[in-house]
């Protein structure tokens, strides 16, 4: 019963995202799958995917992570099951010979205590995917077990999913139990009343019960709601009352890592104390801390003509969430005219290029009120594709009104560059960083017009792109300092210039002409008071993020 | 013009009981996870991983959830009976730990309980290695 039981019939990357020297892989390897039920092994595999995608906070991080399938045959089906057991159990007797020699009641302790040649199964993994992070062993047997420890193994019983999902809390993130016991609140255990303890390192257990140095603070339901939560009246047993907040409430619950009183978890239930149950708030918090760098980095930002400065008058705005980017052309038309052009570009192909259609668009005039959506018309002229080298350089290649042409781009900078990524924050307000593309509040109530902003360090780069009195595609620009705190101002400014199609592209004859002004006032990261005057026309709006992938790109 | 891809160590602990040493090590192009939680401070319990630069600061921890495997989990058939615990019969084994392989990365250290019979003691160093040395090593 060794890796003589089979063989390595081969591999597939099944979830894609991207190269894995970059993105966080999860191996996938099957025991017990003869290599007539590799079809099976297959469907098993996926629906660990399928498992793991559902399981907040995984599906948000979706972009950082490959899956890969081991193709691993073995000679019998299913695992060993021991006619008898420590725990009192009987088994069938069977003994399978497999590849990674897969047995319940390991160690002759316990009839649900699955597990397999863990050095075996790690060094498979790291073979075929040598930047393995995690390595999941499938065990082809219809009775429920599993275990932990360095490679999570499961049966294929239903429910027994679930195992794998806690023990990666354990392996991959180091989150600790929850339960408030070791063998059972009913075992009448002694030595786990209360903890007496340092505070433990894991990132979802502690003894401190103040607010300021928590250290899931940022993630509690309640500003103001006493902590602890909840006291065990008797730490000779578990605390036996009842959740006084709903089920996702995170506040500092009493009783943890195997013990009674003396440790605090941060919810009444979590995956790493119940099967089954959802990650808690500050397993979830651990979990994006840990997989924050895999995600891949999103171009946005604004970005203009390489080298830079080379055609300095004309950019591109890029809001990118997920693997969708909506771009923002700031140009001027045949006559010299500011004109933008937009485009929602889809990743076409894999890779880091992004087409889509270019619109030019007519609209109510900027100070319509009130402003209606429905007098938007868009036209289609012509196509738009993105490709970015890396996360500094890349090509616009166009075609408008029959003109095509391409052009190196570069991120343009005037401050220090925040780096983007998607998915790593899913309460907006929190974010201080607010380069990203803006719109009325509430979201899609002027849907049309929008406000690019561009943020490096104390100043603001400012695209507002809107309509003019005729209706005309119009765009006016601003740099805005920092004047107070989340308040930012500066001169705006209406710009003509050479079309679009001029080559060579003189920024010389760029001119810019004052308009007015505007302020930005920011009540927290998602929402600001836009406040302008254009030509003497005063007006304030409220503004919100555009979120067309939630949850959205934020930039740090 | 693309970046380099990053590098990291695979480190590879053997341990039998309480005893743990470092067994090989490898250079792999991948990116290590972020910490998972705050650094560690002197009195903390529990098992994790320091790399500290020259001067001894801490460039980069990890938590690490009983790496030394001395009790195991029993799941009850009904995903919703409690988790319980019972003491690994299994004493000696191996793990892997994941950390950056950087130009300022000088030692990595494993902290944990010195005694497992009480794993509320502050945790100590359990074993430390030279990140030049573990560059000069192979996998076991």
């Amino acid at each position: 019963m060794s890796a003589a039981d089979g063989a390595i019939a081969g591999r597939q990357k099944i979830v894609d995202h991207g190269s894995d020297a970059t993105r966080y892989n999860i191996v996938v390897l099957g025991d017990g799958y003869r290599a007539a039920e590799m079809a099976k092994y297959h469907a098993d595999a996926q629906a660990f995917v399928d498992a793991l995608h559902q399981a907040a906070p995984y599906g948000d991080l979706w972009c950082a992570i490959n899956v890969h399938r081991i193709d691993v045959t073995s000679t019998d089906s299913g695992a060993d099951d021991p006619a008898t057991c420590g725990d009192g159990s009987a088994g069938s007797g069977a003994v399978a010979r497999t590849y990674f020699d897969s047995t319940f009641c390991s160690g002759n302790a316990i009839r649900r205590l699955l597990t397999c040649d863990s050095t075996s199964a790690r060094n498979v993994a790291q073979a075929q995917v040598p930047a393995t992070h995690v390595a999941i062993v499938i065990v082809n047997s219809p009775l429920y077990g599993g275990s932990g420890g360095a490679v999570a193994t499961y049966s294929t019983a239903p429910g027994a999913v679930e195992i794998a999902l806690h023990e990666m809390g354990h392996t991959a993130f180091g989150l600790a139990d929850e339960y408030p016991y070791y063998a059972g609140c009913a075992s009448g255990e002694t030595g786990h009343d209360v903890y007496a303890g340092g505070e433990p390192i894991e990132p979802n257990v502690t003894r401190d019960t103040d607010r300021a140095t928590l250290k899931w603070r940022t993630v509690l339901s309640s500003a103001t709601d006493p902590l602890p939560t909840t006291a065990n009246a008797n730490c000779a047993q578990c605390d036996p009352q009842a959740n006084p907040h709903p089920p996702d409430y995170v506040g500092l619950y009493e009783g943890a890592r195997y013990m009674h009183c003396g440790v605090y978890r941060p919810a009444y239930d979590c995956r790493m104390r119940t099967l089954g149950m959802p990650f808690c708030g500050a397993c979830q918090r651990a979990i994006r801390n840990a997989l924050a760098p895999f995600l891949p980095i999103a171009w946005q930002g604004l970005w203009w003509k390489s080298p830079a400065g080379s055609e300095s008058g004309w950019g591109l705005n890029v809001a990118h969430q997920e693997d969708v980017i909506f771009a923002t052309w700031f140009t001027y038309d045949a006559t010299g005219k500011a004109w933008w052009l937009s485009m929602t570009a889809a990743l076409a192909g894999g890779g880091n290029t992004f087409s889509g259609t270019l619109y030019a668009t007519h609209g109510p005039s900027f100070n319509a009120v009130p402003f209606n959506p429905a007098l938007v018309v868009p036209t289609a002229v012509g196509t738009g594709t993105l490709t970015f080298a890396d996360g500094a350089n890349g090509t616009f290649a166009y075609t408008v009104n029959g003109t095509s042409q391409t052009k190196a781009i570069t991120r343009q900078v005037f401050g220090p560059l925040p780096t983007c990524r998607f998915g790593t924050q899913q309460d907006l307000a929190l974010v201080t960083n607010y380069q990203d593309l803006w719109w009325r509040s509430p979201a899609g109530s002027e849907s049309g017009w929008g406000l690019n902003i561009a943020h490096q360090g104390d100043t603001l780069f400012v695209t507002w792109f809107t309509y003019d009195v005729d209706g005309s595609p119009m765009w006016l620009s601003a740099t805005a300092q920092k004047s107070a705190v989340k308040t930012y101002g500066g001169a705006l400014y209406r710009t003509t210039g050479p079309a679009f199609s001029a080559n060579p592209w003189s920024p010389a004859a760029v001119a810019l002409a004052q308009v007015g002004s505007v302020t930005l006032t920011f009540a927290d990261g998602n929402s600001a008071t836009f406040s302008y005057t254009v030509n003497g026309i005063s007006q304030a709006k409220p503004i919100t993020r555009q979120i067309f992938r939630p949850p959205g790109t934020v930039c740090a | 013009m693309a970046s380099n891809p990053p590098q990291a160590l695979r480190v590879t602990f053997g341990y039998q009981g309480s005893q743990v040493r470092v067994l090989g090590s490898e250079r792999v192009a991948m990116l290590v996870p972020a910490p998972a939680g705050d650094p560690p401070v002197a009195g903390q319990t529990g098992y994790w991983l320091a790399v500290r630069d020259a001067t001894g600061r801490v460039v980069y921890h990890q938590p690490l959830q009983d790496p030394l495997q001395t009790s195991v989990e029993v799941f009850a058939p009904d995903p919703r009976q409690p988790i319980t615990r019972m003491p690994n019969p299994v004493r000696e084994g191996r793990f892997t730990a994941i950390v950056p392989d950087s130009a300022d990365a000088e030692v990595v250290e494993l902290y944990g309980p010195a005694d497992l019979a009480h794993p509320d003691e502050p945790s100590q160093e359990l074993v430390r290695a030279d990140v030049a040395r573990l560059r000069r090593m192979k996998p076991p």
